[in-house]
């Protein structure tokens, strides 16, 4: 496939090797200017810098002359059969616009419906109509932003009933139908796998591989009867472990922590950004 | 269309707990008004506890959020900061480019405005001020500063909470504090 389509992929190969990045968070931006070193770029929540407000325009000038950046969109509700949003899709437009990365990101899932807004990430159904309404707004997306996009999996604790495809199966007609890459999230299918009982390995199986860009890793938690992608906490080993598969398997152009709860200081995630590295190293993805 | 009209039922069954609670006490009845096929309501509303569990969740996600914007308002409440968070953000759904900024600023002045009596009026001052002090992000147009009067010494108490001192209880003491004072798109 060539890079002829605007926000299409074209060979994530084409794509610049980023490394071991770092979910951008404000609580650590003093320690990030102190010492750089470990951190091959940033992922910022797009939302977060749609601002007109100078010091929002000011702090991402600053990181955007210090790093990478991937911009990551939270609430553009791709997966809305009422369609998308013009101003939100146009700030988000200028955010990307200004950060001109190599890739952005978002979700495949819905965050609003008939003007109520979840504050959340809520799962599609695996249906045709869900996947006709999702490429729908993800061509619209791709016209007003020309690079290439890249779509997570999110994690839902319940499915309804009436599925037509399987995850994979759905996730494999969204790539070839808009050209999308996809941003693999270990850490939501694990715990998918933990909440619906499926063999993550399996799942793995049957995605298609060779779209996977990036990666999101993070701890998680349990509650009740319920694993949670809280993003509270160390990453644990059976993330260690998949995302070792996942760099094996498919051709990683970048690994972003995700932490968002329970935040550390800096020092205490590097050594998880060095591991990250290292297993991406080991499988010839960056050196 | 039959997902966007899902869609939009879900999304209230997720965020409005008076809906949620009057539609799983009788999906068929009040499920007329989505206008969806009778058997995925039906479908619907055999998934009462795993949509009460995500409504939930989503509550909680918001509570942890606020938790780490309101660190001194959460202090000086104690226990009775998360019941009253719980209350507001229950009929509140999130909103905004920044939802918890949002929630957290909508959380502070909703204790600001409780009646007297309600929660002690210094705590009220430190929810206002503490509120104030979150960088805008809904689309501001540049920051001026602007000088706010206060009942209490809320600079002195924030930072008294936040490094864990004892407080007693707080005498009042006008205070005057330069804020950002952010001006929105007309």
């Amino acid at each position: 496939m060539g890079k002829a389509e605007r926000g299409a992929l074209g060979q994530s190969t084409e794509l610049p090797a980023l490394g071991s990045g770092l979910g951008y968070r404000r609580v650590h931006r003093g320690e990030l200017f102190l010492d750089r070193r470990g951190i091959d770029f940033l992922e910022i929540v797009a939302d977060h810098f749609m601002s007109a407000d100078p010091a929002v325009q000011s702090e991402l000038a600053l990181l955007q002359a210090h790093f990478p950046l991937i911009p990551h969109g939270l609430d553009l509700s791709l997966g809305s059969a009422e369609g998308l949003d013009p101003a939100y899709l146009d700030r988000l437009a200028r955010v990307v616009e200004a950060i001109d990365p190599p890739w952005w990101s978002e979700h495949i899932a819905y965050t609003r419906a008939d003007g109520v807004a979840i504050g959340h990430l809520a799962a599609l159904p695996l249906t045709r109509e869900a996947l006709d309404f999702l490429c729908a707004n993800i061509h619209a997306a791709q016209r007003r932003i020309p690079a290439p996009l890249i779509l997570e999996n999110i994690t839902t604790p319940f499915r309804l009933p009436g599925d037509e495809l399987t995850e994979p199966q759905f996730l494999t007609e969204l790539t070839e139908r808009t050209g999308c890459g996809l941003l693999l999230d270990v850490t939501n299918l694990l715990v998918n796998a933990a909440n619906l009982s499926f063999d993550p390995s399996e799942y793995l199986d049957q995605l298609p591989l060779e779209r996977v860009v990036q990666t999101h890793y993070v701890g998680w938690a349990r509650r009740g009867d319920t694993w949670v992608d809280d993003h509270g906490s160390e990453t644990p080993e059976p993330v260690w472990e998949l995302l070792a598969e996942v760099a094996a398997r498919c051709p990683l152009r970048g690994m972003v922590l995700e932490r968002d709860r329970n935040i550390p200081a800096l020092a205490e995630l590097r050594p998880e950004l060095e591991r990250a590295r290292e297993i991406g190293r080991k499988a010839g993805r960056w050196d | 269309m039959g997902l966007a009209r899902e869609q939009a039922l879900l999304a209230r069954l997720f965020v409005d707990g008076s809906y949620r609670d009057r539609f799983f006490a009788d999906p068929a009845t009040v499920g007329q008004e989505a206008n969806l096929p009778a058997a995925r309501i039906a479908a619907i509303g055999r998934c009462e506890v795993e949509i009460r569990a995500f409504a939930h969740s989503l509550i909680h996600k918001r509570l942890v959020e606020i938790r780490g914007l309101l660190p001194a308002t959460e202090r000086a409440l104690g226990d009775r900061f998360g019941p009253l968070a719980r209350t507001y953000l229950e009929q509140h759904p999130p909103g905004g480019l920044d939802k918890p900024a949002e929630d957290a600023r909508g959380l502070s002045r909703a204790l600001a405005a409780l009646p007297d009596g309600e929660v002690p009026p210094w705590i009220s001052e430190l929810a206002r001020y503490e509120g104030s002090r979150l960088i805008e992000a809904a689309g501001g147009l540049g920051v001026l500063p602007r000088l706010v009067v206060y009942r209490f010494p809320v600079v002195n108490l924030q930072r008294s909470l936040l490094r864990g001192d004892p407080l007693g209880t707080p005498r009042p003491r006008l205070t005057l504090v330069l804020e950002p004072a952010h001006r929105r798109r007309a």
